[in-house]
């Protein structure tokens, strides 16, 4: 047993290794004057390429867009989750399970097909593609993660207090202010976080749709493509770092709690 | 459906059932029916009616001119040139009652034309409303080069899953099942992190690694095998094998945590008890953890497909134009370049098709139900 636990030490080091080396390259390479980015041929050591990502004007307005698109985006995936989440919990029957099928297809849905239906769809009407066919076709798919997680914690709850509330003589929406919202609260939290990740750093969906606008992450697919400075890879090194903060965080959160 | 309107009332009910009729229809329905029926429209390049529209145009243009010349007189053709400075100057030509009367005579020639092309192209476009305008043909137009790249695709999708697959397995066993509590956080972290990091950003650090001086020339010229001073490097974007080994760093961890979150689930004991009875390893694996763990590989093998499958950022960003394009791209300049909505649609489809196929597929190989996949 002690030798096959090694090797799967071995294993698993090597896994770790393997995800972690490619970006440790990227973010060393945005230490380096050389331009375009490398680790090998190396220069200088340099905190240059940092302030040079405010000059990029470009970068910054679809930084913008992107942000523009996770506030409508956020909002509606966490009201259609939760719309789906309460009406899957308590409707009963056979229907339901086509609904749930239905309503988590989204997920399972390549993210450029959801681009290209959402910008079909909308030419219909004559709607160019643009940030708001990407709010769209982002909401299809997002919505379905607000669903699963509320849903799951609506199956933890002690229908008891809702019928205790109800015989007290609570109107409906009370009871809904009152007891079921605060007891969703957290997974609606949660979900939101959820969705705005989603939104941000979504790309197939989002370059499907958005027609002649761009994102933060059409913008750096754009540059990768050609010729580059390691500007992109001092924003890489500003994604991981945040990446890295908000894990330890939320581990150390959980363990705290245990 | 009368449980809802105790607990919640007739109006909040409503506005729920608004809400996920609206997403239901808008979002997820509407835009896939008018996408499967804009693939069966098959759009006519090069037929006659595309010919006629183009020819109209020619005569009207030409009819113009020569209207013009009768009012004003022809401009002089000095070597090819028309020189308005030379207009009425005595190099010119005299336009006598004779040109004019040759110049009626062809104008009305080309209205004579006009005419009968504007009759053939009402006729054409009756015939054309009347006709069924549905047809598979953009789905058997897929040419040969266009089917290989699909097969491509397809088959690469399916080697990065096996590949996660075997990868992700032991994996996901070490951290949920063969580490203390502090090892487990330590792993669940170090695998979060690349996880969370943005799609594209991960893709992109690969071009350190791949580039014409990065990383794997670079150690290749250390060791001999290459060199920078006489240009004898490789240029690996060349090779299929790079958009490969991105496609599965970038998917992989998508079949790790479905994977880890069912397997967390096992209560140890029962591995215990196994060993206990005496049973090996892999019959412990094959009879207690896999059966228990099958949901999750379920869900890992459909993710990881369908993220592979329908990737345009991987061969986008990797191939970097070197290779011949993925069948995302394919789609892509269907709606963007050569703008034929309709053969990009029928592609579009054939790639959801594709996916549902190997979903159920998925599902009866490893006897999973819908409702314990997404969980």
């Amino acid at each position: 047993m002690d030798r096959g636990d090694a090797l799967l030490n071995i294993f698993i080091g090597m896994f770790v290794m393997f995800m972690f080396l490619p970006l440790i390259l990227m973010m060393l390479a945005a230490f380096n004057s050389v331009s375009p980015p490398s680790v090998t041929d190396w220069q200088e050591l340099t905190l240059a390429w940092f302030p040079r990502l405010l000059e990029e004007d470009r970068l910054i307005g679809c930084l913008q867009n992107s942000f523009r698109i996770a506030v409508f985006v956020v909002p509606a995936s966490v009201l259609l989750g939760l719309s789906a989440a309460i009406l899957l919990t308590r409707l009963g029957g056979r229907a339901t399970n086509v609904l749930y099928a239905f309503l988590i297809s989204p997920m399972l849905t390549p993210g450029i097909v959801l681009g290209i239906a959402t910008i079909v769809f909308w030419r219909n009407f004559g709607v160019g593609a643009d940030l708001y066919t990407t709010i769209m076709a982002q909401t299809t798919f997002i919505a379905s993660f607000p669903m699963l997680i509320i849903m799951a914690r609506l199956q933890r709850q002690d229908r008891s207090q809702e019928e205790a509330a109800l015989d007290l003589g609570a109107s409906p929406f009370f009871l809904f202010r009152r007891v079921t919202f605060p007891f969703l609260l957290p997974a609606i939290i949660s979900s939101a976080a959820l969705a705005f990740l989603m939104s941000f750093e979504n790309y197939n969906t989002t370059v499907f749709s958005i027609g002649g606008s761009c994102t933060l992450t059409t913008e750096i697919a754009a540059q990768a493509r050609r010729a580059h400075t390691p500007v992109i890879n001092a924003l890489g090194v500003i994604f991981v770092t945040v990446t890295v903060i908000f894990s330890l965080v939320y581990t150390l959160r959980k363990q705290w709690e245990k | 459906m009368k449980q809802l309107f105790e607990i919640y009332g007739w109006p909040l009910t409503t506005f729920f059932s608004v809400c996920v009729a609206l997403w239901l229809t808008i979002l997820i329905v509407a835009p896939q029916f008018f996408m499967i029926e804009l693939s069966l429209r098959f759009e006519e390049r090069g037929d006659r009616l595309t010919k006629i529209v183009n020819d109209l145009d020619v005569l009207y243009r030409d009819k113009g001119t020569k209207e013009y010349d009768l009012v004003n007189g022809p401009a002089c053709n000095t070597m090819g040139m028309v020189n308005p400075m030379m207009t009425g100057d005595s190099s010119c030509a005299e336009f006598g009652e004779e040109d004019k009367l040759r110049l009626e005579l062809q104008v009305r020639e080309i209205e004579d034309r006009i005419q009968s092309l504007l009759v053939e192209e009402k006729n054409l476009k009756e015939a054309k409303a009347q006709k069924f305008p549905y047809s598979a043909r953009n789905y058997t137009a897929m040419t040969g080069l266009h089917a290989w790249t699909l097969t491509k695709t397809v088959a690469f999708a399916l080697i990065v899953t096996l590949i996660a697959l075997a990868a992700c397995y032991p994996v996901a066993y070490a951290v949920a099942l063969r580490s203390g509590p502090v090892k487990t956080v330590i792993l669940f972290t170090a695998l979060f992190v690349p996880y969370a990091v943005n799609e594209l950003m991960r893709i992109y650090a690969w071009l350190t690694v791949f580039d014409l001086h990065g990383l794997l020339n670079t150690l290749l010229a250390i060791a001999g095998f290459a060199s920078f001073a006489s240009d004898e490097v490789i240029i690996w974007y060349r090779f299929p094998g790079t958009v490969l080994v991105v496609l599965v760093y970038t998917y992989i961890l998508f079949m790790v945590f479905p994977i880890y979150n069912t397997m967390a689930t096992l209560d140890p004991n029962q591995v215990e008890a196994a060993r206990d009875l005496g049973a090996k390893a892999w019959r412990i694996h094959w009879r207690v953890i896999i059966p228990h763990t099958k949901p999750g590989i379920a869900v890992g093998c459909i993710m990881t497909f369908m993220l592979a499958a329908g990737s345009f950022s991987v061969p986008y960003i990797i191939t970097r134009g070197l290779q011949p394009k993925w069948f995302t791209q394919l789609i892509y300049d269907k709606f963007f370049e050569s703008s034929n909505w309709n053969l990009g649609s029928a592609y579009s489809f054939t790639l959801l098709l594709i996916c549902i196929v190997f979903i159920f597929a998925v599902m009866a190989i490893f006897g999973v139900k819908l409702r314990q996949l997404a969980r």
